[in-house]
Formats: C-alpha cells, structure tokens, sequence
C-alpha cells in the first residue's frame, strides 16, 4: 500500500476519533428527554386488545374506611381488611362486622368453614364467621410479614414475605415446616420478591400455587415444598408479567383459572388452568393514573372482586355472556 | 497473519468467556419483549471478594513472567501470548473491569472525597503495574493491560510518526490525565471509563458511537501502533515517569551492540534512541537550556491561568452545575413533565438556593483545580522543551525508557546470540 494512502487513513481515523470524543464531551451532560433513548416509556403498552376483554364491571361497592388493604369472599359476604380494621359486608353493600383490629393488617382470608383468618404483619388472628376471635397464632418472628394465607385440608399456609418463605401450619396454628422456594436444591434460587408482594392459593384440586413474583411465575409446590410446576413468562405483551415482580396478587376460579393482579402496568387477567392467557378482566385505563395494586378475590360464581385501593371501591367483574 | 490468526482466536475465546460470565448473575434477568434500549453500566456485576483476589493474584503473576520473559528470557512471542491471555481474562472475561487506567479515578476520588473508599483490588491494580514500571519497565503495557493487548494484536504495517508530530501529539496524555483528575476529584464523572474505546468490543453491548470510537482506534493501529497508549491513555504518563527510572529495563541486544541497525526501524511505537554523539555542550546549548529553566514557570502560571479561566466551561460537565445553569436560564422547565432531571431535582425537596449554592462550591473547586490543571499542562510542555535542550551521548540502540512498551519486537530483530547470527552479519555486510 503506498504510503501516502495510509497517511490519508491515518489523518481521517485520527480526525473521526477526535470528533466523537469531543462531539459527546461537549454536549454537556443533561440532554432533552426527547434525545434520551433509556427513557422509560410503556404507555404504548398499556392498550389492550378490546376483544381480549370478555369480562365486564358490573357493579361497584364504595367503601367507608380508608385504606383499603386485601379482600377476600365467600357465601356471599366480602371480607376487607384495612390498616387497622376489619369489615365484613354481604353482596349487597350491608356490613356485618366492622371492628378494629391493632394492626397493621396484611392479609384476610376466609376458611373453607368460614372463619376469618387475619394476617396482622407477624401475626394470625383467627375469627368465627360473627367476628369472635377463637385464636391468635403468634410466634412467628419479627422479621416475618404474612401477606396471604390459604387452606388445604388441615394443613393452612402462610405466605411470608419477610423471610422468602411459605410456612406450614397445623390446625392449632403450630409450626409443621417451611419452605423457601429452592425445591430442597441447591442452586435453585427459591423465593425472589423485589417488593413485599408475595401471594398463594390453593386450587380446586388441592394443589399449592406460590407467586414467585421475582422471577414472574406462578408455581405450583408439593407438601414438602418441591416445585412440581410453573408458568409465566415476562413480556411487556399481554400475555405476560413486567416489572420486577409480578404478578402481585393472585385468585384462582372453581375451573382452576388463575386471575392475576399486576402493579406497575395496573392490570387484571385471566390464565387457562395451563398458564395459558384466556382473556383480560381489566386493562391499565381502567385504573387511575398510577394505582397500587389491586387485591382481588373470585366467587362461586365465577365473579371477580377487584379491591381498587386508590379509588376506595370494589369493583365486581363478571364474564361477558355472548 | 499470524497476529491476525490470534486475533480472530482472541475474539472467539472472549465471546464464549463473556456467555460463560453473563450466566453468572446473580439470578437471571427476565428476558422482556420490548424495543427497551437497556443503558450499558460504567461499571459490570459485583464479583465475589474471593474472586476479585484471583485477580490481583493473576494480574501479580502476568507481571512477574513478562518482567521475566522481557528481560531474563528475551522471548517476544512469550509476551505476545501472555498479551492474549490478558485480553481474554481482563478484556472479554473481566469485561475490561477492574482497570489500572481508570484506577487514576478511584485514587483521586478516594483522596477528595471522604466518603468513599477504594477497593484494596482497585488500588492493587493502580499500585502494582507502578511499582513493576519503576524496577522492570512497562511491562504492564507490554502483556497485562487489555487495551494495549487488543491494539498489539492488529498492528499490520506499521509507519513511523515524525519526532515533532509525535511530542504535541503526547501532550494530549497529559491533558486527559489532568482532566480524569479533576472530574473524579469533583465527583464529576469518570471520563476515562466513559471514552474508553475498547470496553463496548470487551463487553460486546458497545453503542453505536462506541463500536465506531473502537473500531476506529483498531483501523488507526493497524497503521500507527498503539494509538490509544500513546497518544491518550492517561495511565501511560505515570508508567512514562517511573519506567524512566527503571533500573532492570528490557535491553535490545544481549551483550554487545554490534550496530547492525536491524532493531532501528523494529519498534512500533518509535521508542528506540539511536546512537548520537553530541559535541560538547557550546554557549548556545547553555543559553537554551537556562531559557527552558526561565520560561518553565512562566509556562506554569500561563497555563494555571488558562485553566482557571476554563473552569466555567469545564465545571458544565458536572449534573449538578449544568442542572443550576439550565434552571436560571431556562426557568419554564420546571412546568415541563417530560424533562426527567428537572423534575427529579423537584420531586427531591431541594430548595432552588440549596441548588445554586452546591452549584457555586463545584465551580469554585474547578476554578481551583482549572489553575492546577493548567499549571501541570504548563509544566508538562515545559520540561518536554527542556528537554530537547539536554543532550545525552548514546553509543548503542537503546530502549526509550519511557516510551518504551516492552513488547520484545527489537529483541526479535537483534542477530547477537542468534544460532544464526553469522550468517545474518554476512547478509548485512
């Protein structure tokens, strides 16, 4: 190669780096949002598809107290635990129990029998369906914080946030075992929860489903705490979870449905038994502006009670009959 | 060709370290669906501490078998292997992190800022190529540095650049130190990892920008060696100092010059001094000499004050000053949603006084540090034109201490001690 040509390359790639250097060093360090290509932008997510809505908003039950927290339903009542009250109401919008309770409250969950089953941060209060306490399960550790509770045969588990674990409980409210989510495995990773979401439900054919909200799957776990299933998949797309965590809540429908609860892109969905999407309940524009995460619960009737903690109401979702 | 065989076997064994080292992570990162552009951080994942000791411990024995192979064995392509494990282990496993060069940076914020502390890893790895310069040479440029290492393997045809290009254009080092200085000093940014041109390659996520920066410092060095160690790295300015010193240096032939020239055009980086017998010094000589000793704090005090009056452009590039400037002169921003720092500065709770305030101590800290800067700049020049006034009678090829990588490419030309040696002295003859 003759050397003035390497001389005319060597003075175009010295002058090339010269002004990407100083090109980026003087454009000063704060840039239009519009020139920013990290911008955190998921608004072109938030539409949804209207035929994937087969579920429609039927009615809407205000609520007197502040802050909201979880709900729950069964034979026609709807049990709401706020910060530091409990309130149990029929379909109708009538209250039957409305009674303080030191808390703060995590979690309220009726028993197969009924009864009342409040999570109160590190403890269980147990309830008859009239509002009595019978029990209170304490013992659990400070660092604990219950945010769900489920029931299969004897056995009632406690979804434990605190310590990334899911403890197992006989009837007196003992200690059975507990597990965190490795399968019994090393290098698994076990329970990831980002942020203090972390639910559980039993199904119709007694099977454990545990939200690992880090890894965005729901996961299905044996008696002695062995995964046997899971699904989930993360997407920005509908038929997936986003953000760090999701999804936050959980309910699962008579057929085995799962209704799932999602924050950031505030969203309520429905998955086949297979984890497969089936339709959407309600999509982000049908919450406020950034709305916490909505706690929700289903009936016998397939009916989908959504607690919308910023608006204060609960809103009750039912199917589309074409 | 070989090189460039190496070359293309280097690139493949960093791309399977790097699947191997991002699989690594803590717990997987989700996979999202999205056209989401996820930014590429300064710095790459935490690593065990036990780890991070391995590395001093490699890093230790790279330096210990080049200062061997270089000065004891005289084995080039010893060195040259050693540079490819370099540039697989501390380039694509490593990332290019941890990094003597950008180690400038943690020592300097570690001096002025009180609350941060460096890493014993980090300060081993600024410390330690330092102290080997000081007794063996660059040995650290020449096989333990990734981006020497990157740039050795695609030398191709090397040409030789004029001794007075070769001196402005090694100012530039200078300056890029003085700068890296005062920006970590004022917690402004660490530039010399933002313009690192070979870390996007070692981490294979390099910005378009990036890719072009890198790219192009690899094209240049196919035809000037080392581009960025020689006429950037700011690293390189401290190892130049201590490697002049350096009592066990790397020597071209292994007993007796027998001038045979061959070395004399062998280096890359035009760091070998040829033989020159100076007349004795004359009145010209002396008077030149005492001018560079007048002028240089004449040099200083021009530079400080040039530097001085640039610390309002220089301090531009700290958020905090640029975020105080751009609220006093364009104050409706503050109604604009979309501008991400305006609003951050808002949703904080900080007061607009708190702000100018915080903004007026950095300024007056690069107002300081703008006359320090171009004092050393000053200086730098000084001493570099004093230096043409020094002679020194030299009777062999000799290494520039200084400039000199220690890559081994003379001792590869240099015929004494050779099987063949007679032969060769023949064929010159």
């Amino acid at each position: 190669m003759k050397k003035i040509f390497i001389y005319i390359i060597v003075v175009v790639l010295g002058l090339l780096i010269l002004v990407i250097i100083l090109g980026d060093f003087m454009s000063g360090e704060i840039k239009d949002k519009a020139n920013n290509p990290y911008a955190y932008e998921f608004d072109e997510f938030k539409a949804v598809d209207p035929s994937m809505i087969k579920f429609k908003e039927a009615r809407r039950i205000g609520l007197n107290i502040e802050g909201p927290k979880a709900i729950d339903v069964k034979n026609d009542l709807i049990a709401i635990a706020y910060k530091d009250h409990l309130q149990v109401i029929d379909s109708s919008g009538l209250e039957r129990i409305n009674m303080p309770i030191k808390g703060p409250l995590t979690a309220v969950s009726f028993s197969p029998e009924g009864a009342l089953y409040l999570a109160c941060q590190n403890y269980v209060l147990v309830l008859s369906p009239e509002g009595k306490t019978i029990d209170r399960w304490e013992d659990f550790g400070e660092k604990t914080l219950i945010t769900a509770i489920a029931f299969k045969d004897t056995v009632t588990f406690l979804a434990d946030a605190g310590n990334r674990q899911v403890i197992r409980l006989n009837t007196k409210g003992e200690i059975l075992d507990s597990f965190d989510g490795t399968g019994r495995l090393d290098g698994n990773y076990g329970f990831i929860l980002p942020s203090p979401y972390f639910d559980l439900e039993v199904d119709p054919d007694n099977q454990l489903w545990v939200v690992n909200s880090g890894l965005l799957k729901v996961e299905n776990y044996t008696d002695d705490g062995a995964v046997r299933a899971f699904w989930g998949k993360p997407s920005f797309e509908i038929e997936g979870f986003t953000g760090c965590c999701n999804p936050a809540h959980i309910a699962i429908m008579e057929d085995g449905s799962f209704v799932t609860s999602e924050k950031g892109l505030t969203r309520i969905k429905v998955y086949k038994p297979s984890g497969e999407l089936d339709c959407v309940v309600a999509a982000p524009d049908d919450f406020e502006g950034d709305s916490e995460p909505a706690d929700i619960a289903v009936d016998e009737n397939g009916k989908i009670y959504v607690l919308d903690i910023t608006s204060g109401k609960i809103r009750i979702f039912e199917r589309n009959i074409i | 060709m070989k090189n460039n065989r190496i070359a293309i076997i280097t690139f493949f064994s960093g791309l399977l370290i790097s699947v191997v080292s991002f699989a690594q992570q803590r717990f997987p990162r989700p996979d999202f669906e999205s056209d989401y552009l996820v930014p590429s951080p300064l710095a790459p994942e935490p690593r065990w501490a036990s780890m991070e000791i391995l590395d001093v411990v490699i890093l230790l024995i790279v330096l210990v078998l080049t200062s061997w192979l270089a000065i004891k064995k005289r084995s080039r392509r010893g060195i040259l292997y050693l540079s490819v494990f370099a540039l697989i282990y501390f380039g694509f496993y490593r990332n290019g992190c941890i990094c003597s060069i950008g180690g400038i940076q943690n020592v300097t914020l570690t001096l002025f800022n009180p609350a941060y502390a460096i890493s014993l890893t980090a300060l081993l790895f600024f410390v330690l190529p330092l102290i080997f310069a000081l007794f063996m040479g660059r040995v650290f440029c020449a096989s333990a540095c990734p981006l020497g290492a990157i740039q050795e393997l695609v030398i191709l045809k090397p040409i030789s650049i004029p001794s007075p290009v070769r001196k402005v254009l090694g100012l530039i080092p200078y300056l890029y130190l003085g700068l890296s200085i005062l920006y970590a000093a004022t917690n402004t940014d660490f530039i010399i990892c933002r313009y690192d041109p070979f870390i996007g390659i070692f981490r294979m996520d390099a910005s378009f920008e990036m890719l072009i920066l890198g790219g192009s410092f690899l094209l240049l060095g196919m035809f000037v060696a080392r581009p960025y160690c020689r006429f950037l790295c700011p690293y390189g300015v401290l190892l130049n100092w201590m490697s002049s010193f350096s009592k066990w240096h790397l020597s071209i032939t292994p007993s007796e010059c027998v001038d045979c020239k061959l070395c004399a055009h062998s280096c890359p980086v035009d760091a070998i001094n040829k033989p020159v017998i100076e007349p004795v010094s004359n009145r010209k000589d002396i008077n030149k000499f005492i001018l560079s000793i007048l002028i240089l704090p004449v040099l200083v005090l021009i530079g400080g004050y040039i530097g001085s009056k640039s610390h309002i452009y220089l301090s531009r590039a700290n958020t905090t000053v640029s975020l105080a400037e751009l609220m006093i002169t364009q104050p409706e921003l503050k109604n604009d949603p979309d501008h991400i720092d305006v609003q951050t500065f808002l949703a904080s709770g900080k007061t607009m006084e708190t702000l100018l305030e915080e903004a007026a101590v950095i300024r007056s800290q690069f107002y300081y540090g703008g006359w320090i800067l171009g004092g050393f700049l000053g200086l730098a020049f000084g001493l570099i034109f004093m230096g043409k006034t020094i002679y020194r009678n030299r009777k062999d090829y000799e290494p520039d201490k200084g400039n000199c990588v220690s890559c081994g490419r003379c001792m590869d030309y240099c015929p004494v001690g050779k099987p063949d040696f007679d032969e060769i002295m023949k064929q010159i003859k």
